[in-house]
């Protein structure tokens, strides 16, 4: 069923639900449609509507105080569906090495290996649309290479959770949708162990709000969020939520993105690369794991003037008659591209040398000061807005420089061209580009509510299960211990499909 | 493609710059111990292979250098 607390059909609260799913996005319907499986009842609260809209994005609005980042409303969205209402469709499991502690990487690692996440894989598959095989393979190299492999990513069309699970999740007995539904309170009990509701508000201010009790709840909504509502509802205990041991919000860490060099090809090549290091490069060089992408820049083809006039023909015309032309659905000249303007820049001259670039995506150190906090403004519901300090460390600056000069020694070994460091890869200290000048990050936020072994070392548990609470669960990439270099949708996937299973087996137990 | 072609434009300028350096007769160790060798050891990228101004290059490609055959 599904119910608009705008319209304030608040029917069938009295229920009490076996789980309340707190987000709409990635994480919570996969959860919640694996818990309705089962038969139970399920409450799965979005706090935004069908479409994008300027009152139900605004509780995202935040500060960033630490490194140039990405406007913290602009990199996520807080509608049905969530973030994959933008995901780009890469898809790539962790890797076994990304489970293991690393001593130069405090911190680091899970409580569970890449086995316990294995068994996933194939409904993961299913949910993200990606091709029915579990693992793309690695490619070979032309010639011995100690310190990379090549690998593939797989790729979702990219799936869009919304689309693909509206009509489903209406016409569900087992789960209540609920739009516009806001969480602003979460009371607990006296020894703040167990969760006694979640109450949320619609839009309106005059809205007093309506409580959704369940057995379990689960919070899912994103990386950032889940610890900003954590901190944030602070009504019973002045540190939040799950937050005894203040370690809730820090760890944050994006996957960095930058272009890390440039580089000379002895030939021409249009196919894009990817290289990871070997285990043993890695520790050999006491850094952590990157995807390195190297992407030969578009190289035009010789254009003789006859053909730059041909080409040519359409361009030069007002923009009535192009858009009269496209509206008729013939094809317009690509005035861009291989027309006059090309032939008169290449024309005599000496063709140039292939070039290419270098860009990483890379695992941050773990670093507690890089962190979610609380801002000072309140958002339109009375909580404190986020307010993101991102850092990087100085292990960071070590994997990029290594990944750029090992790369770079390898097509120089092979004579497959030349590299160049970027400058502000090579300035001490380094120079890390703001957003103004690179991507800077995948937009992949995670850490923030860690999975460990241990209440001191992060947020949940093993079942992610918030230490020290009985019935609170968080999915998402905020409880990613260690990130690995991969983009994290598939990961959380995986994670929100064995949440779904671990409560399963609780409800019935 | 205009924008592509000025950055290779770009590119290609500081690439001969670099080289030209060489060829006015700067020693390649001068440059080398110019780099910051705390963070980005030559020992790094192996025997064989010099890193000359963010550049990772060959032996063979500094004597080319050198012999203004580049």
């Amino acid at each position: 069923m599904r119910f608009d607390a705008k319209a304030a059909d608040r029917g069938g609260f009295e229920e009490v639900y076996d789980v309340c799913v707190i987000g709409g996005g990635p994480a919570g319907i996969t959860a919640a449609r694996v818990l309705a499986r089962s038969g139970a009842r399920i409450a799965l609260m979005e706090a935004g509507g069908l479409e994008i809209e300027v009152e139900s994005q605004d509780p995202y609005v935040g500060e960033n105080v630490g490194l140039d980042y990405f406007p913290l409303d602009t990199s996520r969205l807080r509608f049905f569906g969530g973030t994959s209402n933008h995901w780009a469709g890469w898809c790539r499991a962790l890797e076994p090495v990304d489970f293991v502690p690393k001593r130069y990487n405090p911190l680091s690692g899970w409580p569970i290996t890449k086995l316990d996440l294995d068994p996933y894989r194939a409904e993961a598959d299913q949910i993200l649309d990606v091709p029915n095989e579990s693992e793309a393979p690695n490619l070979p190299f032309a010639q011995k290479e100690y310190r990379f492999h090549r690998f593939q990513f797989r790729w979702s069309p990219p799936t869009r959770f919304a689309e693909k699970y509206l009509d489903e999740l209406t016409a569900s007995d087992r789960i209540d949708l609920w739009l516009n539904a806001n969480l602003v309170a979460m009371p607990m009990d006296e020894a703040g162990t167990k969760v006694l509701g979640a109450t949320f508000r619609s839009y309106a201010p005059d809205d007093p709000g309506f409580t959704v009790k369940a057995r379990y709840y689960v919070l899912a909504t994103g990386g950032i969020e889940n610890a900003r509502l954590l901190l944030a509802l602070d009504q019973q205990f002045p540190e939040g939520i799950g937050n005894r041991a203040d370690m809730v919000g820090r760890f944050f860490c994006d996957h960095p993105h930058f272009v890390i060099s440039d580089v000379v090809l002895r030939a021409p090549s249009q196919e894009r690369e990817y290289f990871m290091p070997t285990e043993e490069f890695l520790y050999e060089n006491e850094i952590l794991n990157f995807g390195l992408r190297l992407e030969p820049e578009y190289y035009p083809p010789e254009t003789g003037l006859t053909d730059a006039l041909i080409r040519g023909a359409g361009c030069g015309r007002d923009f009535g008659e192009r858009l009269a032309e496209k509206v008729l659905g013939r094809e317009l000249a690509n005035c861009d591209l291989g027309g006059v303007g090309a032939w008169w820049e290449t024309r005599g001259a000496p063709r140039p040398e292939p070039l290419a670039i270098t860009r990483i995506a890379f695992e941050q150190a773990l670093n507690p000061d890089s962190r979610v906090r609380l801002g000072t403004e309140r958002d339109a519901f009375g909580l404190r807005r986020p307010m993101l300090d991102w850092h990087m460390s100085e292990r960071d600056i070590h994997t990029m420089r290594t990944a750029a000069m090992a790369y770079g020694a390898h097509i120089a070994e092979q004579d497959i061209g030349r590299l160049k460091l970027r400058d502000w890869l090579t300035a001490e200290p380094a120079e890390i580009p703001g957003t103004d000048k690179d991507e800077v990050g995948g937009k992949h936020h995670m850490g923030t509510t860690r999975m460990s072994a241990d209440p001191r070392d992060g947020v949940v548990d093993a079942d992610c299960r918030v230490h020290g609470t009985d019935n609170l669960y968080v999915g998402g990439s905020s409880v990613f211990s260690t990130p690995g270099h991969s983009n994290p949708t598939y990961t959380l996937t995986q994670l929100a499909l064995r949440l779904g299973d671990h409560l399963t087996g609780r409800l019935s137990a | 493609m205009r924008r592509h072609m000025l950055e290779r434009r770009e590119f290609l300028k500081g690439t001969l710059g670099a080289l030209a350096t060489f060829a006015l007769g700067l020693p390649a160790a001068r440059l080398l111990a110019a780099e910051p060798a705390s963070a980005l050891a030559a020992s790094q990228i192996g025997p064989g292979l010099h890193l000359v101004d963010g550049w990772i290059l060959t032996t063979a490609d500094l004597r080319a250098i050198a012999a203004h055959e580049v």
